[in-house]
């Protein structure tokens, strides 16, 4: 090589380096690394086939019950000397030997620290018993299935560390390893809680829970409340029948109560927390007021009476699921009237919402199976009601008392009417007799009830009819003598000159004489006016209470308006003019002739009037 | 017209004026360091190893980092449990980041990718959001969980590797507690960067 060819090279080499970089151009190498990998989300799917829920035992310690502050269970399946088995649990050293269990109770303290409070219960464990081992479960598994675990645990004196080893028995793996320290002085507070999920794997079909302390020592590492299993199991059946006195399965027609019940129940290895059942009450079924029921107390709300939401569980309130423990179950009730038409279909498959403890943010919806009922047509008539009683009558009100009708449903209501015009309704109760108050009753009416009983299809009967006439035995609008009950062979004569007389002879009174003939005309205020047949009205002179009683032409004086009312033998013919004094027969006397005039009511034979009808 | 890169290789055997030949040398480079950059995908000038010139060998030095001895690690195991919302999972055993280049590194943590690999029906968009990855130093035997209700740890920040030099870290991934339902029984595959770059010798 010459040297021009040396030297050549060597230049390019300098000034590659200055292009290129060796640090003074800041062309710095770089080089990449990377770290890939993939984890999966647990699918909490329930696992509510028969015959394929997975709990494990006694996963917060309390068996056996220890009387101390701090126990032992023998850590295998048989007692060995004072020590009984933990039910579930087993523990092995770390050479595989058996060792004991450490159990704690609530409050226990030890080496003059805080108490130390079970979170679950009254009683956990300490992993760490006489030394260092694993406490493990083994339970049958389906391979495929999701397994949830989920455990407190916490530190006893300092930063205690196990691992979690899952797989098949005496061959789990590790899951993961935790550390925890204690915290004072609240003795129940670092507990830490840690969960989630393990899917079992082909071919194993026991699977081994297992917590292995990495402690030293005898002391260390506190476990409570452990589950592995799979998850909740929510179901819930719902019955929809009639509602007694009437048969369970009886018809159901419209006016009908439907009690509607849905028992949920919770098969599963963990609680369904946030729990609620919700349902839009659709149309034709009226909802019965506080008949909603958790458990058989009443709770829940109905919004606007359509749309029903039960909140059930462990501490539920308004708005607020509660949670189902594993095993438990409870019924939600509620009532409503049918109104739908014959022939519809009412159906009823509620919402059950809940999550699952381990993953409260993701929902579950539970639609609970169908329970239809058909609305049957009813063409029964309500038997017909008593008839009517009439009581406390006045001149202007009459209270009726009849006797309850019976349906093949229910009697809705009863309509009250007044010579056949509905003045009123009442509705129909388990009693066995109504009543109803008419302030629109007239006295000298001729007034006519009748009770008509209404069934929720439409189907009614009437009663007989119960007729209220005037005292008596009078009607208005009739000609009549009226003779003193104490002189029967008298009679009262209207004259057409302002006065009025008796005639006390008895051939006369029957003889054929307008002015002897008198008609009672209603005011329709409960009175009456009272004229004779020659059209003049009899008319309470106003000058003085007693005064007398003369005819006059019709008018509105109220001094024309008397009250008739029913007495022994006739009728009494009070003057509302002049209150309390009564139209009274005065016998003949050596010095008058007989006649008529008004003195103080007083019962007397003398005030009794009868009428005969012309 | 004739490439520069030709034309260079041609004038060993029949040399014209200095100046062309430093020009065709330095070409030489200039296309090898391009060639280098376009291989690794980095921007940077990366050199590797030796390029041979006519009548004379230049040796740079040597750049590298791995993870376990992978400059790609793919992980196994981590979804033995699955994961729930505001739980997580970590690595079975501390990873060792190895500088196996001749040169000091400022090892840094570029970013994570999420991949959406059938049959997950998630958005690698969603992934990021819901799904937390912490890769973070540490000088333990295990890597063990975060207790949930406390914030992962933070990932590594730029981190100095003598050569030859290692450091542990472990790997956790998080599932926010808010993660929604759409999670439910999906994989998340992602992809943790590291970027390893030179240090100036006097630095």
């Amino acid at each position: 090589m010459t040297i021009k060819r040396k030297l050549t090279i060597a230049t390019a080499a300098a000034l590659f380096f200055v292009l290129a970089g060796t640090g003074v151009a800041s062309a710095l190498w770089s080089t990449p690394a990377s770290v890939s990998s993939s984890v999966k989300v647990a699918s909490l799917a329930q696992s509510c086939t028969v015959g394929t829920v997975r709990s494990m035992l006694n996963a917060g310690f309390e068996k056996p019950a220890i009387s101390t502050d701090i126990g032992y269970a023998s850590g295998t399946d048989v007692r060995v000397g004072t020590r009984d088995p933990m039910e579930g649990w087993r523990s092995r050293t770390n050479n595989g030997a058996v060792s004991p269990i450490e159990i704690w109770s609530d409050g226990a303290r030890y080496d003059g620290l805080p108490a130390v409070r079970a979170v679950e219960g009254r009683q956990f464990v300490e992993l760490n018993a006489d030394a260092p081992g694993t406490l493990y479960q083994q339970l049958a598994t389906i391979p495929g299935q999701t397994m949830q675990w989920s455990f407190l645990h916490r530190g006893r004196m300092g930063p205690d560390s196990m691992e979690l080893l899952i797989g098949a028995p005496g061959n789990p793996i590790r899951i993961s390893t935790f550390v925890d320290s204690y915290q004072s002085p609240n003795s129940n507070q670092g507990w830490v809680r840690y969960s989630g999920t393990y899917v079992v794997p082909v071919g194993q079909e026991m699977t081994e829970l297992g917590f292995k302390s990495l402690a030293t020592g005898s002391i260390g590492n506190f476990l409570d409340d452990v589950s592995f299993g799979t998850g909740p199991c929510v179901t819930a059946t719902s019955t929809a029948s009639n509602t007694a006195p009437k048969a369970l399965n009886a018809p159901i027609y419209v006016g009908d109560t439907v009690t509607y019940s849905t028992t949920i129940a919770n098969s599963g290895s963990s609680p369904a927390v946030a729990s609620m059942l919700n349902w839009s009450i659709p149309a034709g079924l009226s909802y019965q007021a506080g008949s909603l029921t958790v458990g058989d107390v009443a709770s829940g709300a109905v919004t606007g009476n359509t749309a029903l939401n039960a909140p059930f569980g462990v501490g539920a309130s308004a708005g607020v699921g509660g949670s189902l423990a594993q095993g438990a179950s409870v019924v939600v009730s509620w009532k409503a009237k049918v109104t739908a038409a014959a022939g519809t279909v009412l159906n009823y498959t509620p919402t059950i919402t809940y999550s699952n403890g381990l993953a409260t943010g993701w929902s579950r919806t539970l639609l609970a199976a169908d329970v239809p009922i058909t609305v049957v047509s009813d063409t029964e008539k309500p038997s017909v009601s008593g008839t009517p009683v009439a009581s406390a009558t006045t001149a202007t009100q009459a209270t009726l008392t009849w006797t309850a009708s019976t349906d093949n449903v229910a009697v809705v209501d009863y309509y009250v009417l007044r010579n056949g015009v509905r003045v009123g309704t009442v509705s129909a109760t388990t009693a066995r007799t109504a009543t109803f108050t008419d302030p629109g009753f007239v006295a000298w009416s001729n007034t006519v009830y009748t009770i008509q009983a209404n069934d929720a299809a439409g189907n009614f009967s009437v009663s007989a009819p119960l007729s209220i006439t005037p005292p008596g035995g009078l009607a208005v609008d009739r000609e009549y003598r009226l003779t003193p009950a104490n002189n029967t062979s008298a009679c009262l004569v209207g004259g057409t000159n302002g006065l009025i007389s008796i005639s006390t002879t008895a051939s006369t009174c029957r003889t054929s004489d307008n002015s002897r003939d008198w008609m009672f005309v209603s005011d329709n205020a409960g009175n009456v006016k009272i004229k004779t047949g020659v059209d003049r009205y009899l008319t309470a002179e106003s000058n003085s209470a007693a005064g007398t009683a003369i005819l006059n032409a019709n008018s509105a004086a109220l001094g024309q308006t008397w009250t008739v009312t029913a007495s022994a033998a006739g009728v009494q013919i009070q003057s509302r003019s002049n209150s309390g004094y009564c139209l009274t027969y005065v016998a003949a006397t050596w010095w008058s002739s007989a006649g008529a005039s008004l003195s103080r009511c007083d019962g007397g034979s003398d005030q009794v009037w009868i009428g005969t009808l012309r | 017209m004739r490439s520069p890169f030709r034309k260079g290789r041609h004038s060993a055997e029949a040399p014209k004026s200095t100046i062309r030949s430093l020009l065709a040398t330095a070409g030489i480079f200039a296309v090898a360091i391009g060639m280098a950059g376009t291989v690794t995908g980095s921007t940077y000038a990366m050199w590797n190893n030796e390029v041979v010139l006519k009548g004379a060998n230049i040796s740079s030095g040597t750049i590298g980092l791995t993870v376990d001895d992978k400059t790609d690690l793919a992980i196994t195991g981590l979804n033995v449990s699955q994961l729930l919302p505001g739980g997580s999972v970590v690595s079975p055993k501390p990873l060792t980041l190895r500088n196996t280049g001749s040169t000091r590194l400022l090892v840094s943590m570029v970013g994570t990718t999420y991949t959406a690999t059938a049959p997950t029906t998630l958005t690698p968009e969603l992934m990021a959001q819901y799904v937390q990855v912490s890769f973070r130093p540490t000088t333990a035997a295990t890597c063990t969980v975060t207790s949930e209700k406390d914030a992962l740890p933070a990932s590594i920040t730029p981190i100095t590797m003598a050569i030859n030099g290692t450091s542990t870290v472990c790997l956790e991934v998080r599932l926010a507690a808010d993660a929604p339902v759409a999670f439910e029984g999906q994989p998340v595959t992602f992809k943790i960067n590291l970027n390893g770059d030179q240090l100036r010798p006097n630095s």
